[in-house]
């Protein structure tokens, strides 16, 4: 039975210039009741407005041009505003990507999860409540009845989540539109949420529209898919065949895109360390009250080793918070290390005797994670890139700007970018930009901070291939920092696990991914589940699984 | 986007023509801004007299043309000053931080504890009423909020990637500031210079009408506004005339300030592109 039909569906929203920018073009499709319906593309695709047109929410300015939605009997696109409200409180409901502004900061759990159900149900309050208790038990929050009373800062991010499923299933739906769900959320807990949110609503009968731009997911729990490429819907069907067997080229593409282990390994690396850290040691103070109060520390890196040979690619994995990013910055000394050395290239760069800032600027670069505050708003691309030789007085500007020409063009980026303004690039092209300031004069070491974690997937292949290639030319060595373990086996020669900044397990790619020995570690690789290439645009979905050690 | 250059197009414009008017009032009059008349004593309005005479017999409209010249100049000076020192604490308190940031801000919250013009008056108690002593008040009273505002957008710049960028690729401090922080830092302050600008203005016209501001007999929008007190029943055109001008000068000065804010921040621009 269908749930849901829409068809010929058209958004547009009014373009500047006065023309109408369609972003959703005549998609197409229908929902059983009880599937998992999932809609996979890129940012800008169109994906998001097909979820908010059918529940009516259009951020400003955007229109429903054609087509119509049905749910059950009822068109959606036809009803006043009052019917409308009813049926998005009761038979359509929706969580969002980011579950701590989602909550309301200011009211306690148990009000925000009956308000709906008051409005819209005959039930007494009673009855509400214990549904809602009922329901947080489901979705696994610890001490249901106590939770009702507490405030939503009170919970990490996961458990907003599942509090926001719960709240989204009160009313019984008929329909759960999920906007990326999870992207917001650790590798660990996006599983559990994730299947948290399956689980429940199966049981109660709910069907699901997940939104999501990652294909391992779409492709390991989800029953059908519409890939979606600017605004048009370009295949759809049963997930099982349409990403284990692509006949689309944009599918293809997507698809041809994931990151594969081992293609970019690094044969010979030399001998020699580029950096050495022992023993760090960072702490960061504990805002206090009163100025007499003993200053706070807390711990973030808790006697770190980490060896990064000349030429090698080391990756550092762990969650938000295991202070693997700190680790980057104390190797850049942009934070100060409370005990332990740390050597780059045969310099010693902390210590009593090194007191300050001093800049290793030719020998370790960074490239940062978010290419939209990377960049100096208002100096445009060439001049960005070649500020890094102009520090000396000597270094004529004409010969620098030719420099950085050439090292835009090594980047991808041909001549006429060098006028450009940040503003004016799409994220991948900050990136180069990003790669090509770090890379100009030629440092022995990059720190990439999750370099590609903000950027679509078709995107993601392009930088990272084009960080091998470069890596090829000029030789540089790596501390690759990431939480995506698909680019991780891609690109690393050797990985280094923290978590709550201990270093838990180290080793070479192969022989980590292959027979992990820390828990810790176990649990990252099996949390998610992989696309493997089988043959010719042929996929399977694959889990690791390993036996206990 | 039209609305925008619609803001800029009539402030411009009123403020082209105030400062036109006020040239043309300047060199075209027959008149001197001190010449008394008292055979032309409370003239109206009339082709002779556009905007009518005072109780000396004194040219309304050449006195008001005169004014403009003295109220755009002090408070602009004021402006500048503010706005340099403000730049200047403002960007060192914020990107340094510390006990410099923390001394810093202890003697703004200070000054600021007390009511401008208050602030105001005393300073010019210390320094007598003349065009410098104003202008050195002002320009003290307004320095805490440019100093605020700076010292805020700074603090949260400092923590953006491209500025760990430009100390790690081995820039001075002083040129991350200048070249990278900065820059960033044009549009709130060309926002709450606008309005510091326009208080300023007023700042002054009030202490020309308490007796404070550019001593008389020379002309002042503010003592123009005084002495047209005792009068404004029957000879209203002495008041009414100095008020518009303030008014339109305030209005044009606001439009052009909003227009200004539109242009300047890229981030508008990015909307546009």
């Amino acid at each position: 039975m269908t749930i849901l039909q829409v068809s010929d569906l058209s958004v547009a929203f009014p373009a500047r210039d006065g023309t109408v920018r369609t972003v959703v073009d005549r998609a197409s499709f229908s929902i059983a009741a009880g599937d998992v319906f999932a809609i996979v593309g890129e940012s800008g695709s169109g994906k998001s407005m097909i979820a908010r047109s059918i529940i009516g929410l259009l951020p400003a300015g955007g229109r429903v041009t054609s087509g119509s939605i049905r749910l059950g009997g009822d068109e959606l696109l036809d009803l006043e505003p009052a019917r409308l409200r009813d049926i998005r409180g009761q038979r359509i409901s929706m969580i969002f990507q980011e579950p701590t502004v989602s909550l309301n900061p200011t009211i306690r759990i148990g009000r925000q999860l009956t308000e709906a159900a008051e409005r819209h149900t005959t039930m007494t309050l009673a009855d509400i409540e214990q549904r809602a208790v009922d329901l947080l038990e489901r979705v696994q929050v610890a001490e249901p009845a106590t939770a009702m009373q507490r405030y939503p800062h009170e919970f990490s991010g996961g458990m907003c989540q599942r509090i926001m499923i719960a709240s989204a299933l009160m009313l019984e739906p008929e329909l759960l539109i999920a906007d990326e769900p999870t992207t917001a959320l650790d590798c660990l807990v996006q599983k559990d949420v994730l299947e948290i949110l399956l689980d429940v609503s199966r049981q109660e009968g709910t069907s699901v529209l997940l939104i999501s731009h990652d294909l391992s997911l779409v492709a390991g729990h989800s029953d059908s898919v519409a890939v979606i490429e600017q605004g048009r819907i370009v295949e759809s069907g049963i997930s099982g065949e349409i990403l284990a067997r692509p006949t689309h080229n944009y599918t293809r593409r997507l698809l041809e895109s994931l990151p594969a282990a081992g293609q970019g390994r690094q044969s010979q690396p030399e001998p020699g360390m580029v950096c050495t850290v022992r023993d760090l040691v960072v702490d960061y103070p504990v805002r206090r009250n009163w100025f007499w109060e003993k200053p706070q520390f807390k711990r973030v890196l808790d006697q770190v080793n980490l060896d990064i040979g000349y030429g090698e690619t080391v990756a550092l994995v762990g969650e938000s918070g295991s202070g693997k990013t700190t680790l980057g910055k104390a190797i850049l000394q942009l934070v100060e290390a409370s005990q332990g050395t740390i050597t780059v290239d045969g310099t010693l760069v902390t210590g009593a005797d090194r007191p300050g800032f001093q800049p290793m600027s030719d020998t370790v670069q960074l490239v940062f994670q978010n290419p939209y505050a990377a960049l100096s708003p208002r100096i445009n691309v060439l001049d960005t890139v070649a500020e890094p030789l102009l520090r000396g007085k000597d270094t004529k500007r004409e010969r620098a700007r030719a420099r950085a020409m050439q090292m835009l063009e090594d980047v991808g980026l041909g001549a006429g970018f060098a006028g450009r303004l940040p503003h004016e690039l799409s994220g991948g092209q900050r990136q180069r930009v990003s790669i090509a300031r770090a890379l100009i004069l030629s440092p022995r070491l990059i720190i990439a901070d999750e370099p590609v974690s903000a950027l679509d997937v078709t995107i993601q292949a392009q930088i990272l291939a084009l960080l091998q290639r470069l890596r090829d030319k000029h030789g540089f060595s790596c501390l690759f920092i990431s939480h995506d373990l698909g680019v991780v086996e891609s690109i690393a020669d050797r990985v280094v696990v923290l978590y709550r900044g201990e270093v838990v397990e180290t080793g070479d790619t192969e022989a980590l991914f292959g027979t992990p020995k820390h828990p810790y570690t176990r649990a990252l690789l099996t949390a998610s589940p992989e696309l493997r290439k089988t043959g010719d645009h042929r996929y399977e979905v694959h889990t690791r699984e390993f036996a206990e050690a | 986007m039209k609305g925008i250059k619609a803001n800029m197009m009539i402030g411009g414009i009123c403020l082209a023509t105030i400062l036109l008017a006020s040239v043309i009032g300047i060199l075209a009059s027959p008149y001197s801004a001190l010449e008394m008349d008292f055979l032309n004593r409370f003239a109206p309005p009339s082709a002779s007299h556009w905007f009518g005479t005072d109780e000396y017999g004194r040219d309304v409209f050449t006195r008001i043309a005169n004014g403009t010249f003295v109220s755009l100049r002090v408070s602009l000076a004021a402006v500048v000053l503010a706005v340099s020192a403000g730049t200047v604490i403002g960007a060192a308190t914020g990107y340094f931080g510390g006990w410099l940031d923390r001394t810093a801000m202890v003697c703004i919250d200070s000054i600021m504890a007390f009511p401008g013009l208050l602030l105001v008056l005393g300073i010019m108690s210390a320094l007598g009423p003349n065009e410098a002593g104003i202008i050195f008040a002002l320009g003290i009273a307004y320095t805490p909020p440019i100093t605020r505002v700076v010292r805020g957008t700074v603090y949260s710049l400092r923590e953006r990637e491209f500025v760990d960028a430009s100390r790690l690729i081995g820039n001075p401090e002083a040129v991350t500031i200048f070249r990278h922080v900065l820059p960033n830092c044009i549009t709130p302050v060309v926002v709450i210079s606008t309005s510091i600008f326009t208080a300023a203005l007023l700042s002054e016209t009030a202490l020309s009408f308490l007796g404070l501001g550019v001593p008389p007999p020379a002309p002042s929008w503010g003592s123009m506004l005084a002495d047209s007190r005792n009068y404004l029943g029957l000879n209203p055109w002495m008041g009414i005339f100095p008020g518009l001008a303030i008014s339109f000068t305030l209005l044009s000065i606001n439009l052009v300030g909003d227009a200004l804010r539109d242009r300047w921040d890229p981030r508008l621009r990015e909307v546009e592109a």
